[in-house]
């Protein structure tokens, strides 16, 4: 009886150990090629001429970049650049997943979008929707409605004939399709607007980095052309008295004459990603006039709209006397600074920041 | 022998679908076009064929005991070879029938003819009924799929063939259309061979 079924044991056992081998070798000759498949499916010749007309290549983007979108749009896939045959860019290409489900959960698209940001096509790369209805989100007649609009809009499904440029009909006894298809492409073009197109905060917050003395001066101070380094006596004392500080210098205009100052901090509270590290320009007047972002780590495209324009142009002008706080409705009197939508923490860790280069202004330089 | 008897046996007197019903899953399910239902059976014939022939051959090796979990592995390695092929050689079927070609696996037919027939015949007798079987299989299975596709797109293989005009019949390609489609279809097979004298 014991021998029977050890003898059972290994028959089986060696049939299924033949198994396994014949296993290992058909998928030794097939691995390969599904890689391939499965490559070209997804970013062969075809798939970019339908992104792109004329295009018949993709390439990769720059892995920062990637890695920067992945990190702040969790239904991005992945991006590359699109060829035509003799080499030349015509666009961009975005995959990403649907941001809202359609009727048999989300669908993968690869949108194609042209250097100024134009819907050239679409590609839908994988979709589980009802054969005949859903799936007609496929048809040209459907994908028409979306080429050549633009990245900045953001579309709208409606059910009457469309009649604002931003509006898409939705397929009838599909709305559900519709919607989670021009979810992704939305989702797509919003990748495009904020981190890939020409001039997005990403590369802004980039070129401010790379600025000449000279430039940096005038951004900060008027009329600056040039720094000038403090008593080293006075920085090692805002040092001791202020953990936050970085440097204190004077700024001085081209013909050698003391304009303002500028103070680089840290932010007392932390971002949604760390400290930044800002310059604040003062003038003699004590009013700010310019400020600019150092270093961030906050999210590309939200975190870091703290560094445009509509944002800290809310601080210039202003007295330096001031310890400014951020509201989230509309600010009302000259201390009070409104949050980026979507960057509360952002916003706040760059006012922090802020107050702490006035303080220090109070404490150790206003006469 | 008669080769010839043991294929006809599986084609029509004992057709998997219209006579025996198994693997009805896979049959309502993948049948939303010919295509489809064509590149199922093939697949499901493939893998019949393969274990029909394995398990004929082993069949004085394998003990009766544990005839069952030897028939499931050998199946399961066929069914898992024509997926790896299918997905390198076949990319757009191998994406269309998705999670039916491993659930060959537990299609009963493949089991229900090692049990039935393999596991008591020889070697050339088994793959002749693997063919008749997966044939009458695969046939019944493009037709149910053509039938839905005609109905419900307005095209056969494909190939557009009733015009724009045409309004097709959605619901043939949804999953009621495959019942009714199949209900009809095993009901006029029914006619027919009764009225023919046995």
């Amino acid at each position: 009886m014991k021998n029977e079924i050890v003898r059972l044991g290994i028959i089986l056992f060696l049939i299924t150990a033949i198994a396994a081998g014949i296993l290992a070798v058909s998928n030794d000759i097939t691995a390969e090629i599904i890689v391939k498949t499965e490559e070209e499916a997804s970013s062969g010749p075809e798939v970019a001429g339908a992104v792109i007309p004329g295009a018949v290549k993709f390439e990769a983007l720059d892995a920062e970049i990637i890695s920067k979108i992945a990190a702040a749009n969790e239904k991005f896939v992945d991006a590359k650049i699109v060829l035509d045959s003799a080499g030349k860019q015509l666009g961009y290409a975005i995959r990403t997943l649907s941001v809202v489900p359609g009727y048999g959960g989300d669908m993968e698209l690869y949108v194609g979008l042209s250097m100024d940001g134009k819907l050239e096509g679409i590609k839908v790369l994988a979709l589980q929707e009802t054969p005949g209805l859903g799936t007609n989100v496929e048809k040209k007649s459907f994908q028409d409605q979306f080429v050549g609009k633009t990245s900045d809009m953001v579309l709208q499904v409606v059910k009457v004939p469309s009649s604002n440029e931003n509006e898409i009909n939705a397929l009838a006894g599909a709305t559900f399709s519709t919607l989670s298809f021009t979810s992704a492409v939305n989702n797509a073009m919003s990748i495009y607007e904020n981190f890939i197109k020409q001039g997005s905060d990403a590369s802004e917050i980039e070129a401010e980095k790379e600025l000449t003395e000279a430039e940096m001066a005038a951004l900060l101070v008027p009329n600056g052309f040039s720094f000038e380094a403090v008593d080293s006596a006075l920085l090692e004392t805002i040092k001791l008295t202020n953990e936050k500080f970085i440097n204190l210098q004077m700024v001085k205009d081209e013909a050698g004459n003391h304009v303002g100052y500028a103070i680089s901090t840290l932010s007392q509270s932390k971002g949604y990603n760390g400290d930044m590290e800002i310059t604040v320009g003062i003038d003699l007047s004590d009013l700010i006039t310019g400020i600019m972002v150092d270093k961030t780590n906050e999210t590309p495209g939200l975190g870091t709209k703290v560094g445009e324009k509509e944002f800290k142009g809310q601080f210039i002008g202003k007295e330096s006397s001031n310890q400014f706080k951020i509201v989230l409705n509309n600010a009302f009197s000259d201390e009070e600074i409104d949050t980026v939508a979507g960057a509360t923490m952002s916003s706040n860790s760059f006012t922090s920041a802020v107050n702490n280069a006035l303080s220090i202004y109070a404490e150790f330089i206003k006469k | 022998m008669d080769y010839l008897k043991i294929f006809k046996n599986g084609l029509v007197d004992e057709n998997p679908t219209f006579a025996q019903l198994l693997g009805m899953c896979p049959t309502l399910a993948v049948t939303t076009s010919a295509i489809n239902g064509m590149g199922m059976g093939l697949a499901t014939t493939t893998v019949l064929i393969g274990s029909n022939l394995a398990i004929s051959l082993l069949r004085k090796v394998i003990p009766d005991k544990i005839r069952i979990p030897a028939f499931v592995v050998v199946i399961a390695t066929f069914v898992t070879i024509i997926d790896m092929f299918m997905h390198a050689y076949a990319f757009d079927l191998y994406k269309s029938l998705g999670l039916f070609i491993p659930l060959i696996v537990v299609n009963c037919l493949i089991l229900g003819r090692a049990e039935a027939y393999a596991s008591k015949n020889s070697i050339v007798p088994s793959i002749v009924d693997a063919v008749g079987m997966g044939l009458g299989f695969t046939i019944a299975l493009t037709v149910l799929g053509a039938i839905r596709e005609i109905l419900g797109a307005g095209s056969i293989f494909g190939f557009n063939m009733l015009g724009e005009a045409f309004k097709p019949v959605l619901v043939m390609i949804l999953p009621p259309g495959a019942f009714l489609a199949l209900g009809l279809l095993i009901g006029l097979v029914n006619v027919i061979s009764k009225k023919k004298p046995a």
